[in-house]
């Protein structure tokens, strides 16, 4: 088991490697590099610019600019940010933890919520309140993550007047503010997984209730409720985990623009801003760590697999 | 080859039947028609001008008059909505013709050549998957410049992966068939025999991709619009007018409610018309 853990890991490296390289080969054909983005237009000469651009390292070929990239990292230096001065680790230690608490409770929500109503729609099918329920799911999923932010903002914020429409309080300042400022965010971000896995969990479920170990559980006396969560839920928890691992990459993408709604001041959005600002060490080591997140929460995933079905361990240790 | 025609006629109709008895598809169906005849003659049904302000009709709710109320330039929403349709259906058209073309090309070498090739395609379109789309189309989008042109490209290159995976799983199943073989006894080429053979079963898993990433073209579209990278005024999509009624969001909630309500229905539409899609051609693909 700790050793699949630990092939599964080593896997992953030259994975991110590939995708450092194709961001950054990508980011560097962007026009005009933060030398540009310093001295402005029109104000400096070609000189000045030139000066500039080999003092930051710019004149050298791609793949060289590349390499000196990457060994920074190794070393633990994720670079300093060329508009600030400030180490691109401060900045990204200041927003990850927004971020961060965006997406776990968000996945957390969504698996809250989304299983049990799958439960009750395959349990009640085909009944008045699997048909409401299957309707507000097909809904959930064409729904746009920010929009739902909006309506949201619209209906709590301005007209309730319960929650705040904006802006983050660290939780070590004021966990109740915190919350208070979370809740509208990670509603917002849930409700794609959140539909996507009641959907995958009511036709999962449904399988699995179909079959004959679930008569022969009922008809020994067992309640219905522990047949449903001990023994039908364990078999149909691999398709719903299947399902949570496609979508984990788009809510995370849907956080992004979340953090923009409300403004939140998260990795996503300072991704946004550095894009466009064209401050590349921030963009690559932002995009780095996202890429290790994602790929972090896949390997997750997959250890629950191995975790839930016995049959996938058995079959590795031959 | 005339029996082969006749068989595809019929084949389509069956399909074609199949599709409009579910419900849901056929919503889907209507839904989508419904939004190609607005796309196509929008200019013909707008109750008033889509572009031309209106100075003393700004910020009108919902009334008889204004059925979805009115902008912050005073200009009507229900004929805004319906003149958006236009360049949100051609952005997310072109991005999926794109990802389409690119991605089963893709696909099919990956597939039928295998080896080194195969490998090299794989990480790379795992490579890129990895990241949140949105992210990806970002940085592209800020590499060609903003604009209608340019997200179609952005979208439509983040979509690849999803096409290029789905057609290499029905390329490797397609190529254990017998009638491969046979093709290369008689001595067909390679680009023949996937042209002739693979390409025509493909086809089936490629249009059932083909609609739902239609759907998150338009969500992609919507995202990048509110962010202000996409469609430029005057023209506006959906996204774009999501991005002005953000700020309007205390006043004229409305302007945010609409084209959002417009995107919803249209991406539902179009999943249900992909999950109908795929019943009726009943796809089966070969994990791998």
């Amino acid at each position: 088991m700790i050793s699949q853990i630990i092939k599964r890991l080593l896997a992953v490296i030259p994975h991110l490697l590939i995708v450092t390289i194709v961001l950054f080969f990508l980011i560097h054909l962007l026009p005009g590099n933060a030398a540009t983005m310093i001295l402005g237009d029109s104000s400096s000469s070609i000189d000045q610019l030139q000066q500039l651009e080999s003092q930051m390292g710019f004149d050298q070929p791609v793949h060289i600019q590349y390499l000196q990239w990457l060994k920074n990292i190794l070393l633990g230096d994720l670079g300093t940010s060329y508009l600030t001065g400030y180490p691109v680790a401060n900045r990204i230690a200041e927003r990850l933890p927004v971020t961060l608490e965006l997406i776990s409770l968000s996945i957390l929500l969504a698996i809250l919520i989304g299983i049990p109503i799958g439960i009750i729609c395959a349990v009640k099918r085909n009944s008045a309140i699997d048909y409401f329920f299957s309707t507000i799911l097909t809904v959930g999923i064409a729904m746009p993550a920010f929009w739902a932010g909006m309506l949201l903002i619209i209906v709590f914020a301005i007209n309730l007047n319960i929650l705040p429409a904006s802006g983050y309080v660290p939780f070590s300042q004021n966990p109740l503010m915190n919350l208070k400022h979370m809740i509208l965010p990670v509603v917002a971000t849930s409700i794609s997984l959140m539909s996507t896995i009641a959907r995958q969990t009511r036709s999962a479920m449904l399988d699995v209730l179909g079959q004959d170990f679930i008569m022969t559980a009922h008809s020994k006396g067992m309640k219905w409720r522990k047949i449903y969560y001990k023994h039908a839920l364990n078999n149909a928890l691999i398709p719903i985990i299947t399902s949570i691992s496609i979508q984990i990459s788009t809510m995370i993408g849907g956080s992004v623009v979340v953090e923009a709604v409300f403004i939140l001041p998260g990795m996503g959005k300072s991704m946004i801003d550095a894009i466009f600002q064209r401050d590349y060490p921030i963009v690559m080591g932002e995009a780095l760590v996202i890429a290790i997140l994602i790929v972090v929460l896949y390997l997750f995933v997959d250890i629950i697999y191995a975790v839930v079905d016995p049959r996938i361990s058995y079959n590795q240790k031959k | 080859m005339a029996d082969k025609a006749a068989w595809k006629d019929r084949s389509w109709y069956k399909v074609v039947k199949k599709l409009i008895g579910r419900k849901t598809a056929l919503f889907g169906i209507v839904v989508f028609l419904l939004l190609v005849f607005m796309a196509l003659f929008g200019n013909h049904i707008t109750p008033y001008d889509p572009a031309t302000p209106s100075a003393s009709e700004m910020f009108q709710p919902p009334s008889a008059t204004h059925l979805f109320g009115t902008d912050s330039m005073g200009r009507d929403m229900l004929s805004r909505v319906i003149d958006g349709a236009k360049i949100t259906l051609i952005v997310s058209v072109i991005a999926v013709l794109i990802a389409m073309v690119i991605g089963t090309l893709l696909g099919l070498l990956s597939g039928y050549m295998g080896g080194v090739i195969d490998i090299i395609i794989t990480r790379l379109i795992e490579a890129i998957s990895v990241f949140p789309m949105i992210l990806f189309a970002l940085i592209i989008t800020t590499i060609l410049g903003v604009g209608t042109q340019n997200i179609m490209i952005a979208i439509g290159v983040a979509y690849v992966p999803a096409f290029t995976r789905i057609v290499r799983a029905m390329t490797l199943t397609v190529k254990e068939r017998e009638y491969i073989d046979s093709a290369k006894v008689i001595g067909l080429n390679r680009a023949e025999i996937l042209w002739r053979y693979v390409l025509p079963n493909v086809y089936s898993v490629i249009i059932v991709q083909a609609s739902l990433a239609a759907a998150g073209a338009i969500l992609s579209e919507a995202a990048l619009g509110f962010m202000g990278v996409g469609v430029q005024p005057p023209e506006a999509s959906w996204g774009s007018m999501l991005k002005v009624g953000y700020n309007y969001l205390n006043n004229a909630p409305w302007m945010s409610i609409v084209p959002g309500f417009a995107i919803v229905i249209t991406v539902l539409a179009l999943n249900l018309l992909g999950d109908g899609l795929r019943d009726a051609l009943d796809v089966r693909v070969r994990a791998d």
